[in-house]
């Protein structure tokens, strides 16, 4: 709270210090406003004198009367329509008719270092305004660009608060240099990478670097596309550019905004798993097939048992206060805003808290020179839950909470949370360790799998994140002479991150105490200077832009963890009570330097011209690549302009567009081209010496990843604007793939990391967006759709390269292959279930099973060898989707406005790991219902499903098709009903605006998929492992009351 | 226009505040970038090749880091070395010493019941772990004759990493067969593609390797490099290289070459054989080092957690058992099997905890009474073993046993009659033996002394009755013979390089 007092006395301070008056003679001026194309009047335009704060809306007829000087400017502003401004001129008199908006072809877009108009452009560029990110209640900016826009595809990679998305444009274009956007905020590129942000000392996934940026102070998002538009950001512009513009003051219009939601979130669909009585009946049949004895003699006696999910999982509430001023004089102009973000996370002991604080400045202190500050500061705090499964070690929440025995108590009788996953005996008891049989000897103990007591994770182990970050970009525009800039800039992104985290020794399979700690201070300083030049004559018109830029990254991060700890007691706050910390820093600097230039120019306003180069030098590439150029072109034809197409009165403007250039990218880390040395620890004597190795395989060729680039488009507006369409089609040639690929041990190293391979995305994207009612209830529509084709075209002479992200011991189950997309899943096809009666010997068979018996699960032999081994894999499903769309329809009736946004993605496929644990036929782990529903018996002689057995022959070292799920999801993203009072009640309580809405968010779903959600990848961002589900903090649906106060 | 520029430019060069401004911005910008070294990487916390190799004490280093990959194995994917824990569990599981204990982990109990397949982890591990080596080893060969150094320094440092390199293959051979045979440091991406050498070539190196190592090594080492790889060890193993070769009279005079040094001695009481603070006692010839020390984490060895019982009230978890068979195959009076098997246990408040027979040979209780980790060494190569071979060599080289070969196996034997200062009335000397019994004895004498030490494998292969004596000792196993006699190339090599074959049956 103390945060926004503050805000509100810098806000006075401000008003104080900027406040206008309008002093001229003024006079009466009265008019009617109309929609376009027809005799409609509008009712409740905004008619606003520039440059004050001076206005008045339109009555029942259109009709408005305001006292203004002779000489001022009238804007006119209303939802569905262009905004215009009309000089006053002396009149009295002023009628207006307003556009409306879908032909906004004077609206600015912002395309990095200048900005354009909509009717200017000549490459791909998806602009999302303001409101439409405000639409959804969002943590942050990335959420808000899902379904917004053609080509760009974001998926939330997991429901823990303030987690990142993985957002593709345009396709997966490279495999392992990272296929995240380049983000710049108000002209910072950002350091989006989260390991330059977080420490990631704290187990979990990382934060999302994004989810420090408020997504209300935001005034648009810019996605720039193709090779044309992004081309201005050289070496890391290959996966598309999101440019991120924040709300800045505008002169005379003080505003004071007051927003506040509290929402509350739920687990979409949790697994319906075995009760205890359930579960005693599968164990044992479980044995009964394993050829060993009853273990339950009555299953019926135990009941439900405990439902672990439940035990994890909860209502969580969240909340956000908003408070923002904008506002300024002609000369400075100010806006400013503070926020408070908290958030729980669905499961039990997670939040996510966020403090944000905004100030943008801009001042002209000279005629001729204009200074400008952007300034942002964050804090987060976070507590965090292991979700991610990692049987090796602790295990995961989430998986603990599928696979635990629900005959077992969370608590034993003196309530103390129970250990490990015990075996319960035919009493119901748990097996730990600590029974005696009759001889009086210890019952050994008898766990299910190895891992911990989800609950343990809840109570016991801390785990928390902290990240400051202070971005700020000041600025110095000197107008040399007319259309002439120098602007000079120098920008900040500076960022502190501590995260610590502790498993006690009860939670540990092991039974030593584990704790991690790591900070991390990263400063990145940026320094620009560009020339621009504005110039229009007869039918030419120009504008170009030039300049340098430098970019230091310099980071400084210490590590620390420790095992055994010699009590619990103080968790991660004394190291000295461990045995063995070991203590790791690492100090990574790089370094941007780089030159560009652009050159628009439009003859006749019909034919436009885009010409853009920049070149980047890079320190983290190979001695002999440090320098790469990246040029694009692209040309605009304004067909609509045309004489000979004045006759055609429906359209209303139509542009053909075409451009081709090279991108990069970069994102990678430092050093990576040097054979590093590092120290490794060894004995000798009971003593501790030191040596040095290399651990990198060396490469002084690393170079960048380059994409060539080739899109037609094409925009127009038919009816006067009522409907509007933009469409593109685009090939994407990746080529220097940057790759991990393993080598063979016996090379000595694991992996080597280099510029191999081709890949290729051809995609076709369409947007529309349509005002179909515009009277009293008024109705649009914004459909887009893309498309999207991926393959690998080269993978240098590789047969294949297989992904190593092992679950349960589970190897290669994606592989890269020539041909194919990335994302491609290999496994093992599956072949119904043996029956009674089938022939033992002639059904194919791992090498080390014995034969079959009824109930067993067949699998195809692809090669005919009669054995099932590696070589019968075949590919069996897709990550990559055929298609994504949104489709959003905005309805509104006097005060009342309703919002239902669609969204899906078609095509794609997950590997459930989960069914590893949970359609397993032996007794580690608790089971679906669905499962052990529909297993196969003698009476049930299913080819679905296998039967229970407790000492299943075989372990499969691979998935199969069993395992693999349509991921294909239509979504109500959102639906939102609002009401805003009458303007005449607001003026009487003195409110400038009010609104209050409801929003159900993930409301309702279509999908096959049988886990917590669709939306989800556990292995995050990585294009290789793309399309793995297990454990994870699952996706939410939620409900949000909000209001949004005006004064 | 002109006009507007030149009183522009009075107006803003009369400005202070814009040039002040102006300048700036300039500077900090020079101050940072200044673009001749801007885009060169100097990593502050890492040394690069460019900066190393050029010292004595960097040789040393570069020697150093070839032990650890046997030991602690530090930066390791895998965590721990050859030595670490993969190599003497998986020496036991596939023979009839060891069975899975009741975690259930799945590759331990494909190697208990001969069901490995190529992607154990076992065996990969101990591939990958004995190429690092290697490869760390090639470095140091290839780099440490361009330093300028004390020559003798410089030929001890060099003599180390060839034993090193040698012992590794000779690993990598007898588990594997045919394997890619590495001399040189890696560079570039050729070696993708390369073949298996024959193992009869791979030996030649083996032997090569051992030879260098024997002439240039010391007998022993002070102060902090003992554990060094010596001159004996060198020695001993190229005895144990020409055994797996039956070259028997090679065998003969390596180790009786050895024992003749009079340096090495057995220990008086087994049971002090496995004592920390013996480590690197009279009876080790060859040992992987791992340290008790609060420093250190995986430089600990990690017998106490594996093979202690779970049911002790300890960081114990009863990886790997032994089998009855190994438990039941010994005189109860024999001194080792008190020391390497307990069923039973006294805890500190006076209850007893009972279990299936576990191995404690190397709990050191006095030591390490938590039994969370463990200061024991892992012994490559003790002097009993030397004993044992010089008897099997005499024997086979000649028509039957001689008195040497009697007064070399004896000597084990009187040792395991000795129990805490009392000589026990068993086990007595070996006399009038066949050819055929007293290669039995012997064979049955190295069961006694080496269980859980990484040789009961070999051992059954060399000695042709893997099949056997482990479907004896596990009724519900069968063996595949020649099959089982080598392990699979690990899957995730020939999935990369599809030239490696695999070894018949797999």
């Amino acid at each position: 709270m103390r945060l926004k007092f503050h805000i509100v006395s810098l806000a006075i301070l401000y008003l104080l210090l900027t406040g206008t008056y309008v002093t001229a003679q003024n006079v009466l001026v009265s008019g009617v406003v109309k929609g376009v194309g027809s005799d409609e009047t509008l009712i409740g335009v905004n008619v606003l004198l520039k440059g004050t704060s001076i206005g008045t809306s339109t009555g029942f007829d259109g009709d408005f009367e305001i006292e203004v000087p002779p000489d001022g400017i009238l804007i006119f502003s209303y939802i569905g329509f262009q905004t215009a401004e009309i000089a006053i001129a002396n009149r009295s008199i002023v009628n207006v008719v307003l556009e409306f908006e879908a032909s906004q072809l004077d609206e600015v877009i912002v395309v990095g270092y200048g900005t354009t108009k909509k009717r200017d452009l000549t490459g791909s560029v998806s602009s999302i305004r303001a409101e439409d990110i405000q639409a959804v209640p969002v943590l942050s900016a990335d959420q808000a660009l899902q379904g917004r826009a053609a080509g760009v595809v974001v998926q939330e990679t997991s429901g823990e608060p303030g987690a990142g998305t993985s957002i593709r444009i345009r396709g997966t274009s490279s495999i392992s240099a990272g296929n995240e956007p380049l983000y710049v905020i108000d002209g910072i590129p950002m350091l989006a990478q989260a390991s330059d942000i977080s420490s990631g000392a704290a187990q979990g996934p990382r934060l999302n670097p994004l989810s420090t940026i408020n997504p209300n102070d935001i005034a648009s998002i810019e996605v720039l596309k193709d090779a044309s538009a992004a081309a201005i950001y050289g070496a890391r512009a290959a996966n598309g550019v999101i440019l991120i513009t924040t709300k800045r003051g505008k002169a005379g219009q003080t505003t004071v905004n007051f927003n506040f939601y509290q929402g509350w979130q739920n687990v979409r669909n949790p697994y319906t798993l075995l009760d205890a009585s359930q579960y005693a009946h599968f164990v044992n049949e479980a044995n009964y097939y394993a050829g060993n004895g009853r273990v339950y003699d009555d299953p019926s006696k135990f009941g439900k048992g405990t439902d672990w999910q439940s035990e994890i999982f909860r209502t969580a509430p969240m909340s956000n206060y908003e408070l923002s001023f904008t506002g300024g004089s002609e000369n400075i102009q100010y806006a400013i805003s503070g926020a408070y973000y908290q958030q729980d996370g669905v499961i039990k002991g997670s939040d996510f808290t966020r403090y944000n604080f905004r100030a943008n400045l801009d001042g002209k202190v000279h005629p001729r020179i204009t200074l400008s500050n952007s300034m942002m500061f964050s804090h987060t705090k976070s507590n965090k839950i292991l979700t991610d499964d990692n049987a090796a070690f602790d295990g995961g929440i989430v998986t603990a909470a599928l696979s635990f025995n629900p005959m077992l108590s969370t608590r034993d009788e003196n309530g103390n949370l129970i250990l490990k996953n015990y075996a319960v005996d035919n009493d119901g008891n748990p097996i730990d360790g600590t029974q005696l049989d009759d001889e009086g000897n210890v019952i050994p103990e008898s766990t299910l799998n190895t891992f911990a007591n989800p609950l343990l994770k809840i109570y016991d182990s801390s785990s928390e994140s902290k990240i400051s970050r202070i971005i700020d970009n000041f600025s110095i525009t000197f107008n040399i002479l007319d259309g002439l800039d120098l602007k000079a800039s120098l920008g900040v992104d500076f960022s502190t991150s501590r995260s610590d985290q502790f498993t006690p020794s009860t939670s540990r399979p092991a039974g030593d105490s584990f704790a991690s700690s790591g900070s991390n201070s990263t400063f990145a300083l940026l320094n620009e200077y560009t020339l621009s030049y504005n110039r229009e004559w007869d039918k030419h018109r120009i504008s170009a832009v030039g300049g340098f830029s430098a970019q230091k990254t310099s980071v400084s991060a210490l590590f620390v963890n420790a095992i055994d700890f010699s009590t619990d007691q103080f968790g991660y706050y004394n190291y000295a009570t461990a045995r063995g910390a070991d203590v790791i820093t690492n100090y990574p600097d790089f370094t941007f330097l780089s030159w560009l230039g652009r050159v628009n120019y439009a003859l006749l306003d019909k034919y436009l011209f885009t010409f853009t180069g920049r070149a980047d030098g890079s320190s983290k590439f190979g001695e002999n690549n440090k320098w790469g150029f990246f040029p694009s072109g692209s040309v605009a034809w304004r067909v609509s302009q045309e004489d000979f197409m004045s006759d055609v009165n429906w359209l209303g403007d139509l542009k053909v567009r075409m451009s081709y250039g090279i991108v990069g990218n970069e994102s990678i880390g430092p050093y990576l081209s040097q054979a590093l040395l590092v120290p490794v620890d060894i004995s000798l004597d009971n003593n501790l010496t030191i040596g040095f190795e290399p651990f990198l395989f060396p490469n002084s060729d690393l170079r960048w990843e380059s994409t060539r680039q080739f899109n037609v488009g094409v925009d127009g507006s038919v009816l006067d604007g009522r409907f509007g369409f933009t469409m593109d089609f685009y090939i994407k040639s990746t080529f220097d793939l940057l790759l991990t690929t393993d080598v063979p041990f016996y090379t000595g190293f694991s992996s080597v990391f280099s510029n191999v391979g081709d890949l290729e995305n051809r995609g076709f994207e369409f947007t529309l967006r349509s005002y179909n009612l515009v009277r009293d209830l008024k109705w649009n529509t914004d459909f887009n759709i893309s498309f999207n084709q991926n393959e690998i075209t080269s993978l240098a002479g590789r047969d294949n390269i297989p992904n190593s992200g092992g679950l349960f011991g589970i190897e290669s189950w994606a592989l890269l292959k020539e041909g194919e997309p990335v994302g491609k899943f290999y496994g093992l096809v599956t072949d119904g279930i043996f029956q009674i009666g089938d022939d033992p010997e002639s059904v194919p068979r791992f090498q080390a099973s014995p034969p079959l018996t009824p109930g067993d699960r067949k699998f195809k032999d692809l090669n005919g060898d009669g054995v099932i081994d590696d070589s019968d894999r075949a590919f069996i499903g897709n990550a990559q989707p055929d298609f994504s769309f949104g489709f959003i329809n905005n309805f509104s009736y006097k005060g009342f406005d309703l919002s239902i946004f669609i969204q899906g993605v078609v095509g794609n496929d997950i590997v459930n790991f989960n069914k590893f644990l949970i359609e397993r036929e032996n007794t580690t782990s608790n089971i679906t219902l669905d499962y052990f529903a529909n297993r196969w018996t003698p009476q049930n002689p299913t080819n679905e499903y296998p039967k229970v057995n407790a000492d299943p022959a075989i372990i499969r070292r691979y998935i199969s098709d069993a395992e693999v799920e349509d991921g294909s999801y239509v979504r109500i993203k959102t639906i939102t009903i609002g009401y805003r009072p009458p303007a005449n009640f607001l003026k009487k309580v003195k409110l400038a605006d009010a609104r209050i809405y409801f929003t159900a968010k993930n409301a309702i779903t279509f999908t096959k998929y049988s886990g917590y959600d669709p939306e989800v990848s556990h292995f995050g961002q990585s294009a290789t492992n793309m399309g793995a589900d297990l454990g994870g903090f699952p996706n939410t649906s939620s409900f949000i009351l909000g209001i949004n106060v005006g004064f | 226009m002109t006009l507007k520029l030149k009183s522009y430019r009075s107006k803003v060069y009369t400005s202070r505040l814009s040039r002040s401004l102006l300048l700036g911005c300039l500077v900090i910008s020079l101050l940072h970038f200044t673009c001749k070294d801007a885009l060169v990487e100097n990593p502050k916390s890492a040394l690069t090749p460019g900066n190393f190799y050029i010292t004595a004490s960097d040789a040393q280093l570069a020697v150093n880091a070839a032990y650890d990959h046997m030991g602690a194995g530090t930066n390791n994917s895998d965590f721990g070395g050859v030595y670490f824990n993969t190599y003497y569990s998986l020496q036991a599981l596939a023979s009839d010493n060891g069975k899975a204990g009741p975690q259930n982990e799945p590759n331990t109990v494909q190697l208990d019941l001969f069901r490995h397949d190529p992607s154990n982890t076992f065996t990969t591990d101990i591939w990958e772990d004995c190429y690092k080596t290697i490869s760390l080893a090639n470095i140091a060969i290839s780099k440490i004759p361009d330093i300028d150094m004390d020559e003798q320094l410089k030929n001890r440092f060099l003599g180390e990493v060839h034993f090193i390199r040698g012992m590794m293959y000779f690993e990598l051979v007898r588990l594997f067969g045919d394997v890619p045979l590495l001399i040189t440091p890696t560079e570039d991406l050729s070696l993708l593609t390369i073949e298996r050498t024959p193992a009869d070539e791979v030996y030649l190196r083996i032997l090569a390797d051992l030879e260098i190592a024997e002439v240039v090594l010391p007998f022993q080492y002070s102060g902090a490099d003992i554990g060094r790889a010596t001159k004996g060890a060198a020695i001993a193993y190229l005895a144990r290289v020409y055994m797996t070769l039956e070259n028997w009279s090679q065998v003969a005079e390596k180790s009786s070459e050895l024992i003749g040094f009079g340096i090495y001695n057995l220990m008086e009481d087994y049971a002090d054989v496995f004592k920390i603070v013996n480590n690197n006692g009279p009876e080790v010839i060859f040992a992987t080092q791992f340290t008790l020390n609060n420093n250190a984490i995986w430089e600990t060895s990690q017998f106490n957690v594996r093979t202690l019982p779970l049911a002790l009230n300890r960081n114990s978890l009863s990886w790997e058992l032994p089998t009855l068979d190994a438990y039941n195959a010994f005189d109860i009076m024999d001194r080792r099997w008190e020391v390497t098997f307990q069923t039973s246990f006294l805890e500190d408040d006076g209850t007893i905890v009972n279990f299936d027979p576990h191995i404690f040979k190397y709990w050191d209780q006095e030591a390490e009474p938590s039994a969370s980790s463990g200061g024991n060494d892992f012994f490559n190569m003790r002097y009993s073993d030397v004993l044992l071979m010089y008897a099997e060599a005499l024997n086979e080289v000649n028509a039957g046993p001689t008195q040497e070969a009697y007064d070399a196996v004896n000597e084990v034997r009187r040792r395991a009659r000795f129990a805490d200062g009392v000589v026990r009335n068993t086990l007595p000397d070996l006399e009038g033996m066949t050819k055929q019994s007293f290669r039995e004895a012997v064979w049955l004498e190295r069961r006694f002394e080496f269980v859980w030490e990484g040789q009961r494998w070999f051992d059954l292969v060399r000695q042709e009755r893997l099949k056997s004596r482990v479907e004896d000792a596990k009724e519900e196993v069968t063996v595949d013979i020649p099959k089982h006699n080598l392990f699979p190339i690990p899957q995730r090599e020939r999935n990369i390089n599809p030239n490696l074959t695999q070894n018949p049956g797999y």
